[in-house]
């Protein structure tokens, strides 16, 4: 990759080495302690089990699959990397919480805690570049010859789930023809997305629109168009809610903070939103302004709103509604979100398979009035795709014409 | 805001309160841009943002009615969100509100109102005057290295540092003697400067939000470095208050010079009240019709997906019972992969799980539950990876790497002098029409 390039994977090198593991707490810089001890790395590994629902049935490989994003001439490279991660790749965390996971002596620990991993079960960090369409894995040497094996396979499936991928994003994108082969369509979205002449490397968070807590199988059969932040979580495992306050603390900043940052940048491009790249100047590399005699843009460039539909967030939690409110009342920054109806949430009453939608400080019945009928089925992904509808101009009629409806899945 | 009697704490912490928050481009961390009006709920504090800062809130109506006519505001919906707000009885009315009601929709917002009458009565434009130098002087003072020359006083407050280049150059920032007397001798406060260019007190708090909100970018990132210092890893030490200070010094240097001593300060010929900016906000008609549209706009999307939820798991429980009379068919899982929750990983686990039927994906928070700051070899600053509210206790170094760290191409200094800036752009602007040129050719 060129050096005119924001590298993503160059945040930390894949062959480096990392101090994850602490033996001696006197081992501190700048007063921190340099890597965790077993016990801190078994608290941090138990609380993220237990928080995604995943603490029986592991599979062979279990893959940390981190983000982050490559682009050319993007001062703003750092809005599209992980916002969890305080606007960087994420590679290095997938890497710490793999270690952590297959350590023995944590493992022990946790087995005393009821979550048992088999011997045979290995986690390995990953990065998918959100840009380009590629993937990243760390530390595979650790693999276990039979894991090693099925590693080969799973890569296999994992880049033609990038080919896929890279055609569903292609459809906005004016410069690739959707139409082509599969991995043409691949070679494309990886040339543009490091092309010095493209102010749209990817879009972004553009049309983020929903946050689903809940297990996968709530929105597994649903087409969603990328507008879903999909937060797993397992209500039969957390029958007193604790989990789900736990879950629920960083959603309306992280995700509340990234929906209104394309709201508002959306509906004010001029005074909230930084306008259009193409003559933002770099100010002493941390702004940007039209000119040097310009004030500083905060908020989001024109090119990477220009899709977002300005809606607040849908939050949806599997769980019953008193649960919902006993987790989002756990503190009151929290509840700010919601009591002010900055984003709105509606509880999925798991057996009574029943909304709640949260208004006036209590969650009230809420039965959706579109028909069956309404929502059409995708019987082909890849026809589906190819078919979708383009804009005519980047006018918000028409920009926002190619944002699709739900549809349900083969 | 009426107080008489001007709080410079008060004043610059409110301040600090309403402006963008944005750190330096590296930390991008999205956010609420209206974060100083969640208190309030969310129509109430967007409607009240407006009128005072002037930002545009929601779309435009005839935006939210060109979308119902192309059906992306469902009519079943708006008749849902009416009822809901208005009332069946009022239904009708309403939605000929909404659909063909004319509406004035200029909004004149309070802030700026006073500082305009340098303008209209000096016939000067202090923006103009004092913005160039004052941005070019911040942007050099905080630069982080891309600047072709540094700033030639390190390790100093940001006025101290003026205040050095003041006394060590035979060239001054100032025009008159008499201000740069005044910067060097010390003897000033903001109370002192409004006075001399304000004049009443009344009007002192009003006339520092005017000031800081024609240039709210600059201001909000002062802020920013002065509460997050390490979001600068060359730091830098600022305050807001030092700015002010120094932009009504700059504001008192340019009216003495252009206009020598026929002037008076501003609110002598200021026949206005001061404005109560954040005084409530009456909720019109216009602004209820919004809001009914925007809800109508979202629920056009919630609703739908509401309802395909419902239907994929009705499915959902139609195929368990069908995986668990045939036991046998369910294969094991063949791998797991955890993603973040970003939305943008929605579809490349939508693939996954197509391309291959037996592997689960999960989603979490892309810091995977651990925090701590990391030191990539070679580099001398710590990167925080994990969420911007945790403040980490841990460090994790990296040794041992077999890639050197080099340096970027993107923060190249060599557009910035005059021939090869030149050149560097004609060369970029005939690359770029030529790609653009065979982009049309060959079309897609």
């Amino acid at each position: 990759m060129s050096p005119a390039i924001s590298n993503a994977y160059a945040h930390m090198d894949s062959k480096g080495t990392l101090t994850i593991e602490n033996k001696n707490i006197t081992d501190v810089e700048n007063a921190l302690q340099i890597g965790y001890t077993i016990e801190e790395m078994a608290v941090r590994a138990e609380g993220f089990l237990r928080g995604v629902g995943l603490i029986k049935t592991f599979a062979p490989i279990v893959y940390f699959v981190a983000h982050g994003s490559s682009s050319a001439n993007n001062p703003h490279h750092g809005a599209h990397d992980c916002g969890a991660c305080s606007g960087r790749p994420g590679a290095t965390n997938a890497r710490v919480q793999s270690f952590i996971l297959n350590h023995k002596k944590v493992r022990e620990i946790l087995a005393t805690k009821g979550i048992v991993i088999p011997d045979t079960t290995q986690f390995v960090g990953a990065m998918h570049d959100t840009a380009a369409d590629v993937m990243g894995y760390y530390d595979e040497e650790i693999l276990s010859a039979e894991n090693a094996k099925l590693h080969l396979l799973n890569k296999q499936n994992f880049e033609t789930a990038l080919n896929l991928n890279a055609k569903e994003r292609s459809r906005r994108f004016a410069s690739i023809n959707t139409k082509q082969e599969l991995e043409q369509v691949r070679k494309a979205i990886h040339s543009r997305s490091v092309s010095l002449f493209e102010p749209r490397p990817e879009l972004g968070h553009g049309t983020n629109t929903l946050a689903i807590i809940g297990r996968r199988q709530t929105s597994k059969k649903l087409f969603l168009d990328r507008r879903a932040f999909l937060n797993s979580y397992d209500y039969t495992t957390d029958p007193t809610g604790d989990i789900l306050t736990a879950v629920m603390r960083p959603i309306g900043l992280v995700c509340g903070g990234i929906n209104l940052e394309y709201y508002f940048s959306r509906v004010d491009n001029i005074k909230m939103g930084a306008g259009t790249k193409l003559p933002h100047n770099v100010m002493g590399l941390f702004g940007v302004a039209n000119s040097s005699d310009g004030d500083l843009r905060p908020g989001l460039p024109w090119q990477m709103i220009e899709v977002h539909d300005p809606v607040r967030l849908l939050v949806i939690v599997e769980h019953q509604p008193e649960m919902v409110l006993k987790a989002i009342q756990s503190s009151p920054e929290v509840f700010e979100w919601y009591k002010n109806e900055w984003v709105h949430i509606v509880a999925l009453h798991p057996t009574e398979q029943q909304f709640y939608y949260f208004k006036n400080g209590v969650f009230e019945k809420y039965n959706p009035i579109t028909e069956a009928a309404e929502i059409k089925t995708i019987h082909n992904m890849e026809q589906f795709i190819e078919g979708a509808k383009e804009m005519e101009t980047n006018h918000i009629v028409h920009a926002t014409e190619e944002n699709l409806p739900v549809y349900l899945l083969d | 805001m009426n107080n008489i009697s001007f709080d410079e704490k008060h004043a610059i912490h409110e301040l600090k309160h309403f402006l963008p928050a944005q750190q330096a481009l590296k930390d991008f961390i999205h956010h609420n841009s209206l974060h100083a009006f969640q208190h309030m709920k969310f129509y109430d504090g967007i409607f009240k943002a407006s009128k005072i800062f002037g930002f545009q809130v929601h779309l435009q109506l005839p935006e939210y009615r060109a979308m119902y006519q192309t059906g992306r505001i469902r009519e079943d919906v708006l008749q849902m969100v009416i009822a809901n707000k208005k009332g069946k009885e009022n239904s009708n009315d309403w939605k000929q509100k909404l659909l063909t009601k004319e509406y004035d929709t200029i909004n004149l917002p309070r802030i700026r109102q006073l500082r305009k009458y340098w303008k209209d009565v000096y016939h000067i434009d202090l923006d103009n005057k004092v913005h160039p130098l004052l941005f070019r002087i911040l942007c050099a003072f905080l630069d982080q290295g891309i600047a072709i020359n540094s700033f030639p006083v390190v390790n100093k407050p940001f006025l101290e540092s003026i205040k050095e280049m003041e006394q060590n150059s035979f060239v001054s920032f100032f025009k008159t003697k008499v201000v740069r007397q005044q910067f060097l001798s010390g003897n000033y406060s903001i109370s002192s400067l409004l006075k001399t260019i304000v004049g009443k007190e009344e009007y002192y708090e009003q006339y520092l939000f005017d000031q800081q909100f024609s240039h709210h970018g600059w201001s909000g990132f002062v802020s920013a470095v002065e509460d997050n210092p390490q979001t600068l890893l060359d730091r830098k030490q600022i305050t807001l208050k030092e700015l002010i200070e120094f932009e009504l010094l700059l504001e008192l240097d340019t009216l003495n010079n252009v206009l020598g001593k026929k002037w008076q300060p501003l609110t002598n010929n200021v026949t206005i009240s001061p404005i109560a900016i954040f005084a409530d906000v009456e909720k019109t008609e216009l602004a209820q019709v919004i809001e009914l549209w925007q809800d109508a706009f979202e629920w056009s999307y919630y609703d739908s997906v509401l309802k395909g939820i419902l239907i994929a798991n009705t499915k959902n429980e139609e195929s368990n019972e069908i995986s668990t009379q045939f036991l046998s068919t369910v294969g094991d899982k063949t791998f797991q992969a955890i993603f973040c929750i970003d939305e943008r990983e929605d579809s490349i686990r939508r693939h996954i799980e197509a391309v291959d039927k037996n592997a689960e994906t999960l989603g979490a928070p892309g810091f995977f539950g651990v925090e701590f700051y990391f030191l990539q070899q070679g580099s001398k600053f710590y990167d925080k990876l994990c969420p911007a509210p945790v403040t980490p206790k841990y460090l994790i170094k990296e040794y041992d790497a077999k890639a050197e760290k080099k340096g970027e191409l993107i923060y190249t200094k060599l557009t910035h002098g005059i021939l090869s800036g030149f050149l560097l752009s004609i060369s970029f602007g005939f690359w770029a029409f030529a790609k653009k040129y065979n982009y049309y050719l060959t079309q897609k």
